[in-house]
């Protein structure tokens, strides 16, 4: 594990061609480090999972590291394709699909609405230079070990077939109904009032009173 | 096959890549954003250890990792959506997305 902190990850938007290729270096090894690791039979899968996770934070790290926010959130997009196809691979059918509709088919939508609505012309000098870029890594460098340190414990084999029966079955929408209704149904009724008074709030945000003396402030 | 320790490996890179967007970031849609990141990772390592514990427990496990991964969706579009309200009326009154901009109670 230790070979994954050694890894060099440098973020900032406003020297990219460093970043990109040490971000690249650092996910090519990532994966050599995966593949060696790798114990027991190689199931058909593996190859994908190899795919679709580099895909998942390849797109990350080029949403965090963009200049111009629309790209980011277009990068997002990708990388909830990705984690959803992850699920997939999971067996968690349901989700997956739900993930893609709610998630990058409402959420992000909102999120490109409101980009197209405030968007800056020229990059924004807040834009182009990340506040603290090394800190920030060094941070997030030293959660990452101490996360991996207590998550990486290597399972026995009967627990990685992704074909049982009892997994398959898990996936569709009547055993996450079955699940919901049975055993959450407090919660979910609380999630559909929050949702109702988010969707008030956002209203109640909009036509709030403005400061008068603001006005003159605004482009028209 | 691929164990389920891998699925974990990527749900935390995906959380930490987020935590380091949140943190070195000047704007604050993009902000939001990396939120919605570390989001994405929480929800393929809860989704990670339901898998697990679906194969290791077989009959008598339940699908609660799942369940709580929709209610997480739905706290997620909330809070996107008031986020972007915010976002608009803030944009409206200063004309700027930096989050400096906004800190004027700062000591």
């Amino acid at each position: 594990m230790g070979l994954f902190l050694i890894l060099p990850k440098d973020r900032q938007p406003s020297r990219l061609h460093i970043g990109v290729t040490l971000a690249g270096l650092s996910l090519i090894a990532l994966l050599i480090a995966m593949l060696r690791r790798a114990a027991g039979p190689v199931m058909p899968q593996y190859p994908w999972f190899i795919l679709i996770s580099a895909a998942a934070v390849a797109s990350a790290v080029m949403m965090i590291c963009q200049k111009r926010i629309l790209y980011a959130a277009l990068c997002f997009v990708l990388t909830n394709l990705s984690v959803a196809a992850l699920l997939l691979l999971q067996q968690a059918r349901f989700l997956a699909i739900a993930l893609v509709i709610v998630y990058a088919g409402a959420i992000l939508v909102i999120y490109v609405f409101v980009l197209m609505c405030v968007r800056q012309e020229p990059p924004a000098e807040h834009d182009r230079a990340a506040r603290e870029p090394f800190f920030a890594v060094l941070v997030g460098f030293a959660l990452l070990g101490a996360i991996l340190q207590l998550a990486m414990t290597p399972l026995p084999q009967s627990y990685t077939d992704e074909t049982k029966s009892e997994l398959i079955e898990s996936g569709t929408a009547q055993a996450i109904a079955q699940e919901l209704f049975n055993h959450h149904i407090a919660a979910f009724e609380i999630a559909g009032v929050i949702l109702l008074i988010a969707a008030v709030g956002a209203i109640a945000i909009m036509r709030a009173p403005r400061i008068p003396e603001e006005k003159t402030k605004r482009i028209t | 096959m691929v164990d389920y320790t891998y699925y974990i490996l990527i749900g935390v890179i995906l959380f930490v890549l987020g935590l380091v967007g949140f943190v070195s970031r000047r704007n604050l849609v993009m902000i939001f954003l990396c939120t919605e990141l570390m989001l994405q990772g929480v929800i393929l390592n809860l989704v990670g250890f339901n898998r697990y514990w679906l194969l290791a427990k077989g009959a008598d496990a339940n699908l609660a990792g799942q369940s709580f991964a929709i209610f997480l969706m739905v706290i997620a579009a909330a809070e996107a959506a008031l986020a972007m309200a915010l976002v608009l009326v803030l944009q409206r009154q200063r004309d700027t997305l930096d989050p400096d901009e906004f800190a004027t109670m700062k000591g």
